[in-house]
């Protein structure tokens, strides 16, 4: 009865426009209500303040802020020019470089959204010039993008390793590594469908995009000059027939190398056991604002506050779905629908192939619909105990949740991957829409070897010795 | 007597369910079922999980009403009123003959007046038992062996100045982090009850191993004290039977418990069991700062602690 | 869009309360870092500081958020209606946002009363908790501010629009 309350108004909040944070919220409220009256509301702050003032939890705004001062500081445009060098004027294989750059910009940002904008602006024009149809080309790097949360530093893997940990615990750095493979099987399986992509062979000429690609910043009222953004996304960099691919290459390479240097930051100092996960980011963002600040000198004093604001904001999104979500799962735990939902699932069937089937299909309806961090919160109670139940290893429940609820970042309705790359694309949603089939499928793959292999989480780790 | 009002609540432990503490808690909800003909129903929550696993916000839970029973560390307490903190002094009560004699001689008493006054009934008490130390860069067995050593420690005051005046580089970490973290060399060492340490499989990534009982660490089984003075006498007698029951058999189970592992972890680590004059020495070494806390734990809560030497 | 006097005022105090917290937050843990390698001293206090303060940067975070239209939706439905029906979807999606922020706000005020009347403080540094569990009852009076402000505007921001604190969906 409890639960029917509960997960209905959320529906119902969600269907109707409500944020899903505050849909979690109100919901969870509802459920409390119906409890025992308007006295058990009393539950809320304290839930909520609890888990949003969580140690673990606070490598979500570190990250945030390091991809904000990346940007301002001219890392992330400077990659972006490197990866164009690299793809040049290249006829074939451009839909390798692009994955292959996605997969790099997801090794330094947490976040799926941040790797499109970094990346999509300069990457999908020049898809759409080799002759990619458009809606192919915008979903393709949506889709890449996806990479964010798999390829470690990954925010999902954060969540998950706190929600698991009532049930299993797992430590965050071994999550990290399990998500290397799993990425680059992703990586390889959107290159071979990008293979049977239909193309033109005539040129289009298609303008650089600008701007747009600023990604991470709020475009108002954050604060108050326009100098105080970062610069566009991209430089523009027309294509010179004469000048010498190798010589453009060395240039922007030189200029790349500050960034290249950042995963060796996040991921050297926290398998070298220099720092825990929540520090690295901070130590990132530290490195970023050096480079912006003394090597780049594009990030000016007075622009720390317009950073710290919009990092804030961002983060805020998240952390709110943490707080709100968390008092959602305290009706979920003291009324015990989890183990009610999990032992029905046990006895619809023993079978841990179908379970995990059931399981893989309830996380991409539920990521059409809602985020990742949301879908953690929500479904780990309810799906982790049963995969545990039937012989499944943490972590490859742990990646295979993640792999699962990534693919959700491009399936509509709610679809944030999809959203910006339309956005900086100018590729109305729908067209895009159109062209994920082939990338969908090859993300479905990839969840479902994810999911039926543990040794493709489990075989790096164990092999590092995490 | 089948007929009287008829009850449903919630207790939460810190730790899982493997746990005494769970053990004790479920022994506990089986006794008030059973003694009340099924009038009183508990339901048990492991690893704080009615407070998004925040043991502080646990407390103020207990405190306020929105949850009725909680077995939670005096540490725990300490971060509400430090006054909770005295019986956790270092080096306090050398075994557990002279930490009963402690409780049974006044500290019970002292610790209901404390709880009752941010409105919790102390149903007695169960223990977590003395925490010992493990870590990778020495044996640790004289004041100056502790020097630098990287150790996590739970974040309250008391700790961190105890372990900065022993020369130790003390540093707050959440412990779901600790196995990888020790593993990798991020932290050195780290502090915890016997079962805590082996539980977590610590000696996979510890090499050293020092039993010197520095902190005896009690829980308070607290029940929220106004659905206590609701219940009728003789429902309030049930519930006091059922504790000191279920305190008995948790308290009884950790030492049995604790003594198997230390002989376990012995074989697995390199084991210094600190002998009374080396242990003298580490509470000679911290003789200041014991005289700095008594202000904040008060006169009569340091007399209530004391031993009975 | 003019913006009045009390929206400007209002729209620096939910920056800087976001800022500043989130500069301390982030000083101090680098500082903890560095100091555990080069000082060998950890400055164990850090992590309770960090840890309170995000209480603040949250809920500012989230009005600032929600402010610019920042906040993740299924805005799908709510977009396609037209005329009356939106105009109703509209009320409710403010009434509900509403609704979450009075809980924090009354519920807030009761748990920070608490705090400060049992003396709970934060364990090592000994600031007093209220102060942390306030950014609840504040955060909650702004967001209302902004919520009713949004709803007025008709949520005019689709989720498209809305792409810059997309940071969210990770
Ligand atoms: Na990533
Ligand atoms: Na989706």
């Amino acid at each position: 009865m409890i639960g029917a309350i509960l997960f209905g108004s959320f529906l119902v909040l969600l269907l109707l426009g409500v944020p899903v944070a505050f849909a979690l919220g109100v919901a969870a409220c509802c459920a409390l209500v119906a409890m025992g009256g308007f006295g058990e509301l009393s539950i809320v702050p304290s839930v909520f303040t609890a888990s949003v003032s969580s140690e673990t939890l606070l490598a979500i705004p570190f990250f945030i802020l390091a991809g904000v001062i990346m940007e301002y500081a001219g890392i992330s445009r400077r990659l972006v020019d490197f990866a164009q060098a690299c793809v040049g004027r290249r006829k074939h294989g451009l839909a390798i470089v692009v994955v292959v750059a996605a997969f790099f910009f997801s090794a330094i940002s947490g976040s799926g959204p941040a790797t499109v904008a970094a990346i999509g602006s300069i990457l999908i024009p020049a898809l759409i010039r080799q002759g990619y149809r458009p809606r192919h080309a915008t979903s393709l790097l949506a889709t890449a993008g996806s990479m964010g949360i798999i390829v470690p530093p990954s925010v999902a893997f954060i969540i998950f390793a706190v929600v698991v940990s009532d049930y299993e615990g797992v430590s965050i750095v071994r999550l990290f590594v399990a998500g290397i493979v799993p990425g680059i099987l992703l990586a390889v399986a959107l290159m071979i469908a990008s293979l049977f992509l239909p193309r033109t062979t005539a040129e289009q000429p298609v303008a650089v995009g600008g701007g747009a690609a600023s990604g991470g910043a709020s475009e108002s009222e954050v604060g108050d000059a326009d100098e105080d953004r970062p610069r566009g996304g991209v430089t523009e960099q027309p294509d010179e027939p004469h000048r010498p691919a190798m010589k453009r290459l060395a240039a922007t390479f030189g200029g790349a190398i500050p960034g290249l240097l950042v995963p060796l930051i996040i991921l050297g100092g926290i398998y070298g056991g220099i720092v825990t996960p929540t520090e690295s980011a901070v130590v990132a963002a530290a490195y970023a604002l050096l480079v912006g600040l003394f090597v780049y000198r594009e990030i000016a004093v007075r622009q720390l506050y317009r950073i710290l604001v919009t990092a804030a904001a961002q983060s805020a999104v998240v952390m709110l779905i943490v707080g709100a979500a968390s008092v959602f799962a305290y009706v979920v735990t003291a009324n015990q629908i989890a183990e009610t939902v999990s032992d029905l699932l046990l006895g619809l069937t023993g079978s841990p192939v179908l379970i995990v089937l059931l399981a893989v299909i309830v996380l991409l309806v539920v990521g059409a619909f809602i985020d990742a961090v949301s879908a953690l919160y929500l479904f780990v109670p309810i799906i982790a105990p049963v995969l545990l139940e039937a012989g499944v290893d943490v972590t490859t429940i742990g990646v295979m949740m993640v792999v699962n609820l990534a693919l959700g970042l491009v399936t509509p309705p709610v679809g944030v991957n999809l959203f910006v790359a339309a956005g900086i694309a100018k590729v109305p949603l729908l067209e895009v829409v159109k062209g994920i089939r082939p990338f969908f499928f090859a993300g479905l793959a990839v969840v479902l070897l994810v999911a039926y292999v543990p040794a493709l989480s489990n075989w790096l780790p164990d092999l590092l010795g995490f | 007597q089948p007929d009287g009002p008829v009850y449903t609540w919630d207790m939460t432990v810190t730790v899982g369910e493997s746990s005494t503490w769970y053990q004790a808690a479920e022994r506990f909800a089986d006794t008030l079922e059973r003694e009340s003909g099924g009038r009183m129903q508990l339901r048990v929550f492991t690893g704080e999980q009615l407070s998004a696993g925040d043991p502080a916000a646990g407390v103020e839970q207990l405190m306020n009403g929105d949850k009725d029973f909680s077995y939670n560390s005096t540490i725990i307490y300490a971060g509400i009123d430090p006054r909770f903190g005295a019986i956790n002094a270092p080096f306090l009560y050398k075994d557990y003959d002279e930490a009963d004699r402690a409780l049974h001689g006044g500290a019970v008493p002292a610790y209901e007046k404390l709880t009752s006054e941010i409105g919790i009934t102390m149903l007695g008490f169960g223990e977590s038992g003395f925490r010992q130390l493990t870590n990778n860069m020495r044996p640790v067995e004289q004041p100056s062996d502790l020097a630098g050593i990287k150790t996590r420690i739970p974040g309250i005051g008391m700790f961190t100045d105890f372990f900065r005046d022993l020369g130790a580089n003390p540093t707050t970490m959440n412990f779901s982090e600790v196995f990888t973290a020790l593993q990798q060399g991020t932290i050195e060492g780290q502090e915890n009850p016997m079962d805590v340490i082996s539980s977590s499989g610590l000696a996979e990534v510890q090499q050293y191993l020092t039993i010197w009982n520095y902190v005896y660490d009690p829980l308070v089984l607290g029940m929220n004290q106004e659905l206590f003075e609701s219940l009728s006498p003789e429902d309030r007698k049930i519930v006091q039977d059922a504790a000191a029951d279920a305190n008995a058999f948790q308290i009884k189970t950790n030492r049995g418990l604790e003594q198997e592992q230390i002989a376990e972890q012995s074989e697995l680590m390199e084991t210094s069991e600190l002998s009374d004059a080396q242990i003298e020495r580490f509470r000679r070494a911290v003789g200041p700062l014991y005289e700095q806390y008594e202000e904040v734990w008060g006169p009569e809560m340091v007399r209530a602690v004391s031993p009975e030497r | 869009m003019q913006r009045s006097t009390v929206d400007r005022v209002l729209t620096t105090v939910e920056n800087v309360l976001a800022a500043a917290p989130f500069a301390v937050v982030a000083v101090v843990a680098f500082v903890n870092v560095v100091s555990r390698y080069f000082l060998n001293a950890s400055l164990a206090f850090t992590s309770e500081l960090t840890v309170s303060l995000a209480v603040w940067m949250v809920m500012m975070g989230a009005v600032i958020a929600l402010r610019e239209g920042g906040h993740l939706g299924f805005s799908a439905l709510h977009e396609a209606a037209r005329g009356p029906v939106r105009g109703v979807m509209t009320v409710l999606i403010t009434a509900a946002i509403v609704a979450f922020f009075v809980v924090l706000l009354f519920f807030g005020i009761d748990l920070a009363a608490l705090q400060a009347w049992s003396g709970r403080s934060t364990p090592s540094i000994g600031l007093p908790q209220w102060l942390f569990t306030a950014a609840l009852p504040v955060g909650a009076v702004l967001g209302v501010y902004r919520a009713v402000q949004a709803g007025r505007a008709g949520f005019r921001r689709s989720t498209v629009e809305a792409l810059p604190s997309e940071e969210a969906d990770r």
